[in-house]
């Protein structure tokens, strides 16, 4: 804490401020956590699956993540009635995912994730692919030195409520996938149908130093993606913020699809790209 | 002999009938006769004069019975008959008997009799004072000017006049004629001398506690708190009222939120009202004329908030001599002088107050530190000018705010924030029984949050900033001619300039000025409101505002109909029911976490729908001596309520799309909000003060939040008490004791927390993230019971030519450790809640010196 910071809390204490611990009785759960998004056309699929842990009156949460995963659960993902897949644990990256090659997922298709765990716990979740949809998308770009600016207008077909992510990645000459992957700064990228609606733009911009890298192309990839995707990957962003910035933020109580467990079960469809030359 | 009997007696008649016959033509003759006279200001007596003198008119008046009037006005070949009607009015009979022409006071006709109510020393015009007739059962208060009126038939009577703090008085009045008189009480040192029958007739006016009133003479008696006196703290000790946390002193007012007050200061809108994290208010007391809270179905003519109005005017200053008082306290000292720049006729009124702990803690402050404040402060200016014949203007201005910080180049913290406003005001009595009041005003609010720290990438800021700015007009007109009512309208338009900024992250490498949002709207309202008396048992208070919101993308137009009826029962009791709507185009977004009293005020828009509220309540209500007793229950119910959005509050402007800035604000919700409130008072006496207990709810109710399910509001707290003592020791001896006691705030704390993964749309990989707090719902747990004892002893003695008081006495006098904030912190590897506390047992010593 900065000497300055620490000055002004002092001037504070001299009107009697202080800390203290407080003994509270506020129960403490643990519970199970499954997190996994199916894309269209994707390799593999991934679900992490594990336990919360206690977090009031409690030690601090293990430092290797590994302590939590559950290693021994069964992973099977539905086409109602039957099942498509039984996802095998990894454990280099602690997650049960699929073999390489095997699925065929449709949009449009609604899909069941069952996790049974070893203690005989059924969690369920359901996703439906978002429908095929033709997107349309514009952008303009304009790049300094310092800043890079992207206004993208996207437009489809379906009616309703509709949720797309966004990455903007640029490239430099070499093509070596020295990718600087932009984010709007309110959403992380993901958006809604209802900006569209309003006839306004998306508008990300980055302010940064690029140094010795110098794109000469950007690549603009939109996908839609369903509601769970949607809300679940904006609250965990809002909830990083949370913690990091006391002084101005509110707690998150996350979105959860599930019933009986933390986490969500969500899904990804149609996407176009849109590559742009400086 | 009887046909000659019957011959003299038609004779007779027919003679009789010849000289009305006669005498008429003769008064026809008389009054039709036509002159010509030039009149060039002279009184209406001194013209009646010179038609006897110089037109040989036989005029019979009593000089007494003529109302004073000047006149200036030129006849030519107009009849006796115009001439007369022209000075003398209607209210008077005009006949002819004989060569005589006979005036007098028409008995059957009724008149008006009005007039200002003012100080006698300092000609101040004194606001909702009791203006009674007994013998007419007539009776009235002094409206927002100090002005009242009557409309009675013809004859004597005595009127009473009574003002807390001032001696009450009693006028003869001979109502022969429309009659206005200025009439004048003189201040009185004992507080307790208020007629009581007076006073219970006065409470009973009121409905219900939805209108609650603070003279200047009752802020003297609040207790202090580091030699500050405010006025805001005593309408949080009364019902239906909370203060906030420890360090929040917004109003939250039956179950709104604290950005749905409005606060007016000679008519200009406050858009903040607390000074030092929320320790002090902008009101001190000392140059308050007049606060008026009202929070139920509160008068047509305001608007633009949904749950209160609190109406402060400041005194005009005294027009006959020049006066003051100095106030020196451990932390701040104040100035208030007032006096007479044109004596009768133009006065003035000055008042600042700084705070000066900067200055004992400079040598404290780390030795590099380049700049370091922690002050707040406040100046009050107002010109009051009589202006022409029954009018007045006005020149009221506010300057005030708060800096806090300290820094050095790489490194700092800095909190400021303030309010400035002006407001030019103009009063006129058209006639007696038209009323008309226009004004003009600016305000600007802002407010800035900087945190300055170095990392790799060289020195970064994090800041917040806000600011509203507000330009506006308005024209009321208030009408007294018809019988049983009071017919009130008026309309008000307010341009708003709102620059919404939060967290832009500033540093050596990127833009050091961020483009700032920027939001222009028009607000505007008219209104027109009846006060009807049936007698003096029933009124009804109906009004109706339409209201209008929008730019050139959007546009509201809102009713917003409000009526409340009260009826006196026998035994002095009093029941009133109201209703209303009311609606809210501007809210403000502060976050819960730290209850900084940073605001950032933001309009509604297209997708943010305006605020609105709907509420109910009835109540009855006891004045009996001394005691006054009112229990009232209310019902609210709010659509589109709004609240910060969880996560981060992030206002960042590189995205110039307000809709897309207004994603921090969720507006899609509802509130419920009931209560009961209950007032026990005594009013007079040595010994007085009153206990007041609120038991209260509000549930919010989002589709996103908490899995759809209610929860309660940051500003639910259940029970509210605040109890209020006061005992005049001896006459120069005078103490104070309040207690307050509040139901924790309810927060939310995490029942757990687990390791997240994210979807990364270009691999299509699952990455791990970060940790997560797993709160189960909102708002579940609540901080401890907020209460507190303050105390303040004063002793007055008189010195040189003036008045001395010292005042010394004890903040939470008990050092009742309140909750500020609670967070989680680490302690020896275990997570632990822990309680911050802000305010423990601060003894205060003033002195104060009138003069």
């Amino acid at each position: 804490m900065s000497k300055n910071l620490i000055f002004l809390l002092l001037t504070f204490l001299l009107l009697g401020c202080e800390e203290e611990v407080v003994d509270v009785n506020f129960p403490q759960k643990v519970k199970p956590v499954v997190i996994g998004f199916l894309e269209e056309n994707a390799e593999i699929i991934q679900v992490h699956v594990s336990r919360s842990f206690p977090y009031l009156n409690a030690s601090q949460p293990p430092s290797d993540a590994r302590e939590l995963v559950d290693t021994g659960a069964l992973v099977l993902l539905y086409s109602e009635p039957q099942v498509v897949d039984t996802l095998i644990f990894d454990p280099l990256n602690l997650l049960y995912q699929s073999a390489p090659g095997t699925l065929n997922l449709t949009a449009g298709r609604t899909y069941k994730l069952q996790v049974i765990q070893p203690s005989g716990k059924v969690i369920e979740g359901l996703t439906t692919l978002p429908a095929k949809n033709k997107i349309t998308t514009k952008a303009e770009l304009s790049y300094s030195e310092n800043k890079v600016e992207v206004k993208i207008d996207i437009k489809d077909e379906l009616p309703g409520d509709n949720f797309y992510v966004v990455s903007v990645l640029l490239i430099d000459s070499t093509n070596l996938g020295q990718l600087v992957y932009l984010k709007d700064p309110l959403t992380n990228g993901l958006v809604t149908d209802e900006f569209f609606k309003t006839g306004k733009k998306i508008n990300f911009i980055n302010e940064f130093a690029f140094g010795e890298f110098v794109p000469n192309k950007a690549v603009i990839i939109v996908k839609e993606v369903d509601k769970v995707y949607y809300q679940y990957h904006k609250q965990v962003f809002e909830s990083n913020m949370d913690l990091d910035f006391l002084f101005l933020s509110e707690a998150n109580v996350m979105f959860n699809s599930f019933n009986n467990a933390l986490g969500a079960f969500g899904s990804v469809s149609n996407s176009t790209s849109l590559e742009i030359n400086f | 002999m009887n046909r000659l009997h019957f011959s003299y007696k038609k004779v007779a008649l027919i003679n009789l009938f010849m000289l009305l016959f006669f005498i008429g033509n003769a008064q026809q003759s008389i009054l039709q006769q036509q002159i010509t006279i030039k009149f060039k200001k002279v009184t209406v007596a001194d013209a009646l004069l010179r038609l006897k003198q110089e037109r040989g008119l036989n005029l019979s008046y009593s000089n007494d019975q003529i109302q004073y009037r000047v006149i200036t006005v030129d006849f030519k070949n107009e009849t006796v008959e115009k001439v007369l009607r022209y000075l003398l009015g209607k209210q008077y009979v005009i006949t002819v008997l004989g060569e005589q022409i006979l005036i007098y006071p028409d008995k059957h006709a009724k008149y008006t009799f009005s007039g200002w109510l003012r100080d006698a020393a300092t000609k101040e015009y004194l606001i909702g004072a009791i203006v009674t007739i007994p013998t007419q059962n007539a009776g009235t208060v002094t409206n927002h000017e100090g002005y009242f009126t009557f409309t009675l038939p013809s004859d004597t009577f005595t009127v009473n006049v009574n003002y807390i703090g001032y001696k009450s008085r009693s006028v003869f009045v001979n109502l022969l004629f429309p009659i206005t008189q200025t009439i004048e009480l003189q201040s009185n040192a004992v507080l307790n001398e208020f007629v009581l029958s007076e006073l219970e007739g006065f409470k009973q006016k009121s409905p219900g506690l939805s209108q609650l009133l603070l003279e200047t003479r009752e802020v003297e008696k609040l207790p202090v708190l580091l030699g500050e006196k405010d006025a805001v703290r005593y309408f949080q000790l009364m019902p239906g009222i909370q203060k906030g946390n420890e360090g929040d002193n917004s109003l939250y007012v039956r179950g709104g939120n604290h950005d749905q007050n409005l606060v007016l200061l000679d008519d200009a809108v406050l858009y903040n009202t607390s000074h030092a994290t929320g320790l002090f208010s902008l009101f001190t007391g000392s140059e308050i004329k007049r606060a008026e809270l009202s929070k139920g179905a509160f008068s047509a003519k305001y608007g633009g908030r949904a749950s209160s109005v609190l109406d402060v005017s400041l005194k005009d200053g005294n027009k006959t001599s020049h006066s003051g008082e100095v106030t020196a306290g451990l932390i701040s000292s104040k100035l208030s002088v007032e006096g007479p720049l044109l004596k009768n006729k133009v006065s003035y009124l000055f008042s600042a107050r700084r705070t000066y702990i900067d200055y004992l803690l400079k040598p404290f402050a780390p030795l590099d530190a380049e700049e370091s404040s922690f002050y707040f402060y406040d100046v009050n200016m107002k010109v009051s000018a009589d202006v022409g014949k029954n009018g007045k203007l006005s020149l009221s201005t506010y300057i005030g705010g708060d800096k806090y910080g300290v820094n050095d180049e790489s490194d700092g913290v800095s909190l400021s924030w303030g309010n400035r406003m002006i407001s030019i005001k103009y009063t006129k009595l058209i006639n007696p029984k038209l009323f008309f009041s226009t004004s003009v005003t600016s305000t600007k609010y802002y407010n800035q949050f900087g945190l300055l720290f170095s990392n790799n990438a060289g020195p970064q800021k994090n800041e917040v900033k806000s600011s509203i700015t507000d330009y506006s007009y308005k024209a009321d007109l208030e009408y007294l001619g018809i019988k049983h009512h009071v017919l009130k309208t008026g309309l008000q338009i307010t341009h708003h300039n709102l620059r919404p900024q939060a967290l832009a992250l500033v540093n050596s490498l990127v833009n050091q000025n961020p483009p700032r949002y920027e939001a222009n709207a028009l607000e505007g309202g008219w209104y027109i409101e009846d006060i009807f008396e049936w007698n003096q048992r029933l009124k009804v208070i109906s009004g109706l505002r339409i209201s209008y919101f929008g730019n050139s993308d959007y546009h509201y137009i809102n009713p917003e109909p409000r009526i409340t009826a009260q009826y006196s029962l026998p035994h002095q009791f009093q029941i009133a029911a109201s209703s209303s709507i009311m609606n809210q185009y501007l809210n403000s977004i502060r976050v819960a976490t730290y209850l900084l009293p940073v605001d950032v005020w933001l309009p509604v828009t297209q997708n943010n729908k305006p605020l609105t509220t709907f509420q109910n309540s009835i109540s009855i209500k006891k004045v009996k001596n001394k005691y006054e007793f009112a229990l009232e229950g209310y019902y609210k119910y709010t659509n589109n309520a709004y609240m910060a959005s969880e996560g981060l509050l992030n206002l960042r402007n590189n995205n110039a799309d307000l809709n897309s800035l207004l994603n921090v604000l969720l507006s899609n919700g509802t509130a419920s909000a009931w209560g009961i409130e209950c007032l026990l008072r005594k009013t007079t006496g040595r010994f007085n003060g009153w206990i007041s207990y609120t038991y209260s709810r509000v549930w919010m109710n989002y589709d996103n939040l908490n899995a759809g399910r209610n929860f309660p509001a940051r500003f639910d707290r259940p029970h509210d008490i605040g109890i209020n003592m006061s005992y005049q020791i001896t006459k120069k001896w005078i103490s104070n004791v309040t207690w307050v006691y509040g139901t924790g705030t309810p927060i939310s704390l995490p029942v757990g927390g687990y390791y997240n993964y994210v979807y990364d749309p270009i691999t299509g990989q699952l990455v791990f993230n970060s940790t997560t707090r797993d709160y189960e719902g909102k708002n579940e747990f609540r901080m401890i019971a907020y209460h507190r004892i303050d105390f303040s002893v004063q002793y007055h003695s008189k010195l040189f030519k003036g008045a001395s008081i010292v005042e010394f006495g004890a903040f939470n006098a008990y050092n009742r450790r309140n909750a500020w904030v609670y967070s989680i912190t680490t302690v020896e590897g275990i997570n632990r809640l822990t309680k911050t506390t802000f305010l423990p047992l601060i003894p205060s010593l003033s002195w104060t010196y009138k003069f």
